[in-house]
């Protein structure tokens, strides 16, 4: 079971207070598809993601991005049982969707850009660390049904 | 060869414009080693590195994060030859220094979560994110090439 100190408990806490996921979301994942363009294969019936503003401007992109990004707050309230909690949300990744895993961890480099860019100076090294590891887990969580 | 876009040359030298190196150098650095703590192992002879507040004030971690961030400036004034550029660094960081090259991927990451907190969302937008992460992983890629 992944072992949580206080303060990352409290920081992941604080973070999903401060954030609007439905806007971390939506810009998270534009910038997913933007910036790892091979992404964009997944979303083949989301219609115009011809270019970063086309993406950034899809209803569809941000409806989805709200989605996963409730996704992630469900952990952050389930913090120790994520493994379990995400265990029908891996299954379905795998065996419906077909997501190669790598991509996870990809848009999870990209929630922390985001983040990073909407607290500035508050998103520390320490809030970073304990950040970078609530998302290791959930991106783990999010394989562990792949075998 | 790398292709470039006439967006991306913008987006990478607009922000190397902007960058401190001095500031963003010290900061990625400290950043690297609360972030991702087996990186400490490269810096045995740095001092104290036993807490995130030691990390953040030692400054042989500020003198070096400078360093790093500078040769950076290597890479983008040479967009079109980062490999030739890179060649000797690269050599250095395996046969000398010895380092996983996974941490460069690393230390990008780290460089690129300062760019984002110091310019925020609407100078850092997903274009410029695009440019500069490509930018960091030709520099990384470039970096690993001596190596076998």
């Amino acid at each position: 079971m992944v072992k949580w100190s206080d303060f990352e408990r409290a920081t992941i806490a604080d973070i999903f207070s401060k954030i609007d996921t439905g806007a971390v979301g939506c810009a998270a994942l534009s910038r997913c598809l933007t910036v790892y363009p091979w992404t964009q294969r997944y979303f083949s019936k989301f219609g115009n993601l011809s270019s970063p503003d086309a993406i950034a401007s899809n209803p569809k992109v941000a409806a989805h991005g709200k989605v996963v990004m409730g996704g992630f707050e469900k952990a952050a309230k389930n913090l120790d049982d994520i493994k379990n909690s995400f265990r029908d949300l891996s299954v379905l990744h795998s065996e419906k969707l077909q997501v190669d895993p790598d991509n996870f961890k990809l848009l999870a480099d990209c929630v922390t850009i985001v983040v990073a860019g909407q607290l500035g100076k508050a998103f520390t090294s320490e809030v970073h660390a304990a950040f970078e590891k609530f998302l290791a887990v959930v991106v783990s969580s999010l394989r562990k049904q792949y075998y | 060869m790398v292709e470039w876009t006439d967006a991306e040359r913008s987006a990478i030298t607009t922000l190397w414009s902007n960058i401190d190196v001095g500031e963003i150098g010290p900061q990625a650095l400290t950043r690297l080693l609360i972030v991702f703590p087996w990186t400490q192992r490269y810096f045995g002879t740095f001092g104290d590195l036993s807490t995130a507040s030691a990390i953040a004030a030692n400054p042989k971690v500020a003198s070096h994060g400078k360093v790093v961030m500078g040769g950076l400036e290597i890479a983008v004034k040479n967009l079109d030859n980062i490999k030739n550029a890179y060649a000797k660094l690269s050599v250095m960081h395996s046969e000398k220094l010895h380092v996983d090259p996974d941490n460069f991927r690393l230390l990008a990451e780290c460089i690129s979560v300062c760019v984002a907190a110091k310019f925020g969302p609407s100078v850092f937008t997903a274009g410029f994110q695009e440019a500069w992460q490509k930018f960091l992983a030709v520099v990384v890629s470039a970096l690993g090439r001596q190596y076998h």
